[in-house]
């Protein structure tokens, strides 16, 4: 057993591939990033002059040369799509400026270790990051550091920038005015409240004067925030109306603009009773429900649009030589270059005899493909070894990548839509508010035309459904704070309801029950004095800086040995000489030299022997087991759905305790699988990763997916788990269950409440003023209900042990 | 009761300038990101953190 749950020294996420290893207090250390390797190497030496020193020292092993090329940035189509110009006055050249997502970013550390990075460039004048968008402001002299440079370093430490939509943090404008409408909708409805209690209890005590001059004040007090605070809850139900679907902004809008018209013509005419307070406390905590649920929204458009991974330009061959072009330029009959470790940016053939791609993007599945002349290679998979020359076949719209996506816009709009019959219901419960109210100042006209207006401002107290519009919202907002905190994001806003019914669990073996990542299973050494140590340690030497995906498997046996001549043989392997040595490492027919089959292993020879056999194989997460058996415990059956062979599909099933499995399905035979499930009356959710499975994901009830996946899935998820920890599945299903719960209550709170005052109200018994109170009480103990999901006492954190450093045998 | 017609206009005064405050502080970016100013504790250069508190390695 090669392999052991090894947890990174500083922060205790669980390591991948991608690990740092370093010296440090005379053992071996597992970092998940750069940022926690240098903040622990810091507390080592308690000064940050000694972080720089060590950076540059051998035992440090960073991510080595950066796997991204930046060089197309610093070209003029490049810098006229996302550069800007920076504002520095008293600069003495004109400086630029950039906003760009950065990957990687894994916990805390890394937000501090970014700016530090940025001081020790020379030419960069402000290296920004906000943690929670991911995104970089960078802000340089173009005549001391050329942008790339500045990249490069950063990719250096395995921080890899890229270019967002806009090139600008659009969301900033909108939060800060939803800030300012809490903020102002908060403090009026103290003030609001404080009148108005005086004026509840006060009673017939107050002389008319010191009334109305307390009334004035509080309308004073309420009219910027129904004008001003309001206002997107007034827009929503006008577009509701004109939509002829009235919904919850209707019920907003009314019961606001009621409570604030009434108060406004009570104050003007000096009738009995206001209700300032109940307007405005409305607005203030309905405010306050939607700022938390968009910024986890917000939140997770960022970590979607991180993903975003085609290149902006491109270096197109012409007769003359080799030209940077914007991707936009690109027609069909171009040729164009790939660099090495750069994502193919169109649909094309092959110009040259051989190449290897990874079509991880595409297929989930991170493998090296090879291609020969003529074939054709989509957008989207990654030049792998050598550079490629493609001749243009399709861009933009008609390429693969492109076409897969709409087949899932397809499948998205097959989804049962169980948002709408809320919406139904709501709007009934409008109308049949409106007609109660207006009925009962009716009834009462006949009967007693004093009686008349009091008690048809009761009724309308008593129906506000505040505490009913209320009752879902702020569940939602704060079982989705809950999530966030914990990684989960929550993309659509329906998702929490749909997980809640969910009854089977689809997991996508690639990727998703395993690390993604090959690593390496088994090692047959055949000499004796190398030891299998040594092998792998010659073996990573080797496969450093190489992006094949089966190079990765050996990077945390890096020792640093000394590397020269070092050639990759396209699908074959690599070969070069190791502290002196010459090496093949690859194919058994390559490294052989002789008509061997091959058989899935790496093999390792040097010119007359061959010293060891590797075999690389795919590691289940260490969380797997737990999060299988934590959903059986609450009632969710468990299934696998893959496309591998049906023996490695059996093995992680008996591996983890899973329910079911298949195998060997290609993606249409997922999707019908899944809708027989479906159509047997289970709600299922798929968690996965790969693209392969994003029809799969779309038409499942709800899709969860796992925030290192492909790209494309991410767009379609419904829930994002930011961290690649199983545990979080089961998570989010008790969650969701716990939010149902709590809404039920909520609402069969409010609902008692109505049928309660309703018939009080209707028959004069209660004065306007208690159905007022009545009505604040209600909306705040709907709040505090909701509030309990904020603290879950279900969920105990799992403590990773923090002694099991990654423990290489000898 | 004649108190009254004096404070409460004050304390619409002080919510006003209260407001003020909150927007200017808003404008100026102060709440714009909420994640990364608790780490900054971490860049004061003269902290020692004690050695002696050597990560207990492993056991």
């Amino acid at each position: 057993m090669t392999e052991t749950t090894a947890t990174c020294y500083h922060c205790g996420n669980v390591l991948d591939a991608q690990a740092l290893h370093a010296e440090l207090d005379s053992s071996q250390r597992g970092f998940c990033c750069a940022g926690c390797l240098a903040a622990a190497q810091w507390l080592h030496t308690g000064g940050l002059g000694d972080f720089y020193r060590l950076r540059s020292q051998p035992s440090l092993t960073l991510r080595g040369p950066p796997d991204v090329d930046y060089r197309s940035w610093d070209s003029p189509a490049f810098h006229a799509l996302y550069v800007r110009s920076g504002q520095d006055a008293d600069a003495v050249n004109a400086t630029r400026a950039i906003d760009v997502a950065l990957d990687g970013l894994r916990c805390p550390a890394c937000a501090w270790l970014i700016p530090r990075l940025g001081q020790g460039i020379d030419g960069v004048l402000e290296l920004q990051l906000n943690a929670a968008t991911g995104r970089a402001h960078l802000r340089w002299d173009p005549a001391r550091v050329a942008l790339s440079e500045v990249l490069e370093q950063l990719a250096r430490y395995g921080y890899v920038a890229r270019v967002t939509a806009q090139g600008r943090d659009v969301q900033r404008a909108e939060r800060r005015t939803a800030l300012k409408r809490i903020a102002v909708a908060g403090i009026a409805a103290m003030q609001a409240m404080m009148m108005s209690e005086a004026l509840y209890f006060g009673g017939s005590e107050l002389d008319h004067g010191t009334r109305d001059f307390l009334r004035w004040m509080a309308l004073l007090m309420s009219t910027p925030v129904v004008l001003w605070c309001a206002a997107p809850f007034f827009r929503g139900a006008w577009l509701e109306l004109r939509l002829r679907h009235p919904g919850m902004d209707t019920l907003v809008a009314l019961s606001v603009g009621l409570a604030y018209g009434t108060s406004v013509i009570e104050t003007l005419r000096g009738g009995p009773v206001v209700y300032f307070d109940a307007a405005v406390m409305f607005v203030f905590f309905l405010l306050v429900a939607r700022y938390v649920e968009s910024s986890g929204r917000a939140r997770a458009q960022a970590a979607i649009s991180r993903a975003q991974s085609l290149p902006a330009t491109v270096t197109r061959i012409d007769a003359g030589g080799s030209t940077e072009v914007a991707l936009l330029e690109v027609a069909v009959g171009d040729l164009l270059e790939v660099a090495a470790g750069q994502n193919v940016p169109v649909d094309g053939r092959l110009e040259q005899a051989i190449a290897e791609v990874d079509e991880s993007l595409l297929t989930g599945e991170p493998e090296a493909r090879l291609r020969r002349r003529g074939d054709t290679v989509y957008a989207g998979s990654l030049a792998l070894g050598s550079a490629l020359r493609i001749r243009v076949v399709a861009v933009g719209a008609t390429t693969w990548l492109a076409q897969l996506e709409s087949l899932v816009g397809r499948a998205q709009q097959q989804r049962p839509a169980l948002q709408q019959r809320a919406q139904l219901w709501a709007g009934r419960f409008v109308v049949v508010m409106i007609g109660l109210a207006a009925a009962a100042a009716l009834v009462w006209w006949q009967i007693d035309s004093s009686q008349a207006l009091p008690v048809a401002l009761a009724v309308l107290a008593a129906a506000c459904p505040c505490a009913f519009a209320l009752a879902i919202p702020a569940a939602h907002a704060a079982a989705q704070a809950a999530l966030a905190r914990r990684g989960v994001l929550v993309v659509q806003a329906d998702a929490l309801e749909r997980a809640a019914d969910i009854e089977r669990v689809v997991f996508d073996k690639t990727g998703t029950l395993t690390m993604g990542r090959p690593q390496l299973h088994a090692v047959e050494c055949f000499d004796g004095q190398l030891g299998v140590g040594q092998c792998r340690a010659i073996a990573a030497a080797l496969e450093r800086g190489h992006r094949h995906p089966l190079a990765q498997a050996f990077r945390a046996d890096d020792r640093g040995l000394t590397t020269e001549n070092v050639h990759s043989h396209v699908g074959e392997g690599v070969s070069g000489a190791v502290s002196g040595v010459h090496y093949r490492l690859g194919r058994r027919s390559f490294v052989e030299g002789q008509g061997n089959a091959d058989d899935g292993r790496v093999w390792l020879a040097d010119h007359q022997h061959v010293l060891a056999a590797f075999e690389p194989g795919d590691a289940t997460r260490p969380d797997a087991v737990e999060a299988i058996a934590q959903l059986r415990t609450s009632g969710i059956d468990t299934l696998v759905l893959s496309g591998d062979a049906s023996a490695t599909v059996a093995r992680v099933v008996q591996q983890l305790a899973i329910d079911r499995g298949h195998g060997d399905l290609r993606p249409q035979q997922k999707l019908a699988l899944l809708q027989a499930e479906q159509r047997s009356g289970h709600r299922i959710a798929m968690v996965g990763d790969g693209v392969n499975d994003a029809p799969v994901l779309a038409a499942a009830d709800l899709a969860v997916v796992m925030g290192e996946g492909a790209a494309l899935a991410q767009r379609n998820a419904d829930v994002l788990l930011l961290r690649p920890s199983l545990t979080l599945v089961p998570f989010l299903f008790a969650t969701a269950r716990r939010t149902r719960q709590i809404i039920r209550q909520n609402l069969g709170w409010s609902l008692a409440y109505h049928l309660l005052m309703l018939p009080a109200a209707l028959s004069g018994l209660m004065p306007p003023w208690l159905a007022a109170v009545g009505m604040s009480l209600s909306s705040l103990l709907v709040s505090l209900n909701a509030a309990r999901l904020l603290h879950n006492p279900a969920i105990r954190m799992r403590v990773e042990p923090r002694t099991q450093a990654l423990t290489v045998p000898p | 009761m004649n108190a009254l017609f004096v404070l409460i206009p004050v304390t619409v005064l002080l919510v006003g300038v209260a407001l003020w405050a909150f927007f200017w502080a808003i404008d100026a970016g102060q709440f714009d990101d909420l994640d990364t100013p608790p780490l900054e504790i971490l860049q004061s250069d003269q902290v020692a953190v004690a050695s002696d508190r050597a990560e207990d390695s492993a056991a």
